[in-house]
């Protein structure tokens, strides 16, 4: 047996010890990200982060990068590539130049189905949407509408303001929009956002996008303990005046009713909008096999696939890319500006309430459905066991994905190509 | 200040269209409950 056969057989070594002599700075790229993979497999595990989204997500990341080898049919990565997916196609125009090259990559690589069906086209978006809209209570919301709508506003700084400084990052509007709507924590809307501004970055902001999300399940509590000493942690919130229940039905009316307002108003995120609706009116409707058919298999299914695409896309020539760097920075800011927002709105309704308000609420005006309103509950009975503020912190946490949808709309038609 | 007047419009469209939405949440919550108390009295 000779040393071309050897190398032939072990193509995911020789391709990385020819990366050290031709390129070190991919081949130690390529190990961190297979060492990334694996650390977010093993956080997932341990709960300090998403374990939903990390679990699929890290091992399809570490998987992919140990897995390249010399192969690349459409030549766009210099001569490696791997057997699971090829990102640019269906994502970009010109990387893909006419339909028998799409059936090339879909023919070889056995992820590229999923990716080019359901992924570039943003509809694991919008079931992930449906799935996430069936497990929504809008009541939280109802109850208190305009304190519920003012958190989630102020929750929003983030996105507006890493927008025009994306910009001074060199990035197009579009491509600021689309980094910018990080802020919003809102994973199916960076996606939606990112694909119709900007389709050339949507796999990093995608996979920076969730990435980030997990951190922020995990960095989140600090910025609370942070910014809110524990005195004001421990506050109860007052017990609500006694108020009938909303019903189903009521829900319902309002699910439709704002369903065909937003999509009036913000016809480009209509998609998003129906999906979360929808989701929302079959819960509300009580058609069993349907609520189980959306909060289960289409929600879990969703999200799993959702997080094995994007751990399989982070292969090192999409991650080493130099257009990719500043949006780690962008991310972070984004994220951070969002949560300080959501406390700076929990702190003046403090003011407002003379005291009756938990200021930790504050951080669920950041949309990522229910993590954030489960972090704040968290951190809140770690220091006060009695005090219950999740109620509050779903409505903060629902009207959060309205007020993302709602920027996400506007951008897209203030910005499109 | 490339973007900034961008942001302020979208900004600011949002927080009206958010307050449109509250106030929507609030009239129908409001005129569910008048609609439910009158049906009450009705049936006592």
């Amino acid at each position: 047996m000779t040393w071309d056969a050897l190398a032939n057989i072990f193509q995911g070594v020789t391709t990385l010890i020819q990366s050290f002599s031709q390129d070190p700075k991919m081949a130690i790229a390529r190990i961190g990200l297979i060492g990334l993979g694996l650390l977010l497999v093993y956080m997932g595990k341990k709960g300090y982060l998403e374990a939903l989204l990390m679990i699929p997500m890290g091992l399809g990341m570490a998987t992919v990068n140990a897995a390249l080898m010399f192969f690349d049919p459409l030549k766009l990565h210099g001569g490696t590539g791997t057997l699971f997916v090829e990102a640019q196609a269906g994502a970009t125009a010109d990387a893909v130049k006419n339909a028998a090259e799409v059936m090339t990559v879909l023919q070889i690589d056995w992820l590229q189905p999923i990716y080019t069906f359901t992924f570039s086209n943003g509809l694991i978006a919008c079931l992930v949407f449906m799935g996430i809209g069936a497990l929504l209570d809008v009541g939280y919301v109802m109850a208190r509408p305009f304190q519920s709508m003012f958190i989630a506003v102020l929750a929003e700084l983030g996105t507006i303001i890493t927008f025009p400084i994306a910009q001074l990052f060199g990035y197009t509007p579009q491509q600021a929009a689309a980094i910018a709507i990080v802020g919003g924590a809102d994973g199916p809307m960076v996606l939606f956002t990112s694909l119709r501004l900007a389709p050339e970055l949507f796999v990093p902001i995608a996979v920076i996008a969730y990435l980030y999300l997990g951190f922020a399940y995990g960095g989140y509590p600090y910025l609370i303990r942070l910014l809110v000493p524990k005195k004001l942690l421990a506050i109860k919130p007052s017990p609500a005046k006694k108020k009938r229940n909303i019903t189903s039905g009521e829900k319902m009316l309002f699910a439709v009713v704002a369903c065909v307002f937003l999509s009036f108003l913000l016809p480009v995120a209509a998609p998003l909008i129906f999906s979360l609706f929808f989701g929302v009116v079959i819960r509300e409707s009580g058609i069993k096999e349907f609520i189980e058919l959306l909060q289960g298999p289409i929600l879990y299914a969703s999200t799993m696939f959702l997080g094995l695409m994007l751990g399989v896309l982070c292969d090192v020539n999409t991650i080493m890319d130099p257009k990719v760097l500043p949006l780690l920075l962008l991310g972070v800011l984004s994220l951070l500006i969002s949560g300080i927002g959501g406390i700076l709105a929990g702190y003046i309704l403090y003011f407002i309430t003379r005291g009756k308000f938990n200021p930790a609420i504050g951080i669920a005006g950041v949309s990522c459905v229910p993590t954030t309103a489960k972090v704040a509950q968290k951190v809140v009975t770690k220091v006060n066991k009695s005090a219950i503020i999740l109620p509050e912190a779903l409505g903060a946490n629902v009207s959060g994905v309205i007020t993302t949808a709602i920027i996400a709309g506007i951008f897209c038609s203030l910005l499109a190509k | 200040m490339n973007g900034w007047n961008e942001a302020l419009l979208t900004y600011g469209l949002t927080i009206v269209i958010s307050f449109s939405v509250a106030c929507m949440i609030q009239l129908i919550v409001v005129l569910l409950e008048k609609f439910s108390e009158k049906r009450k009295g009705q049936h006592s």
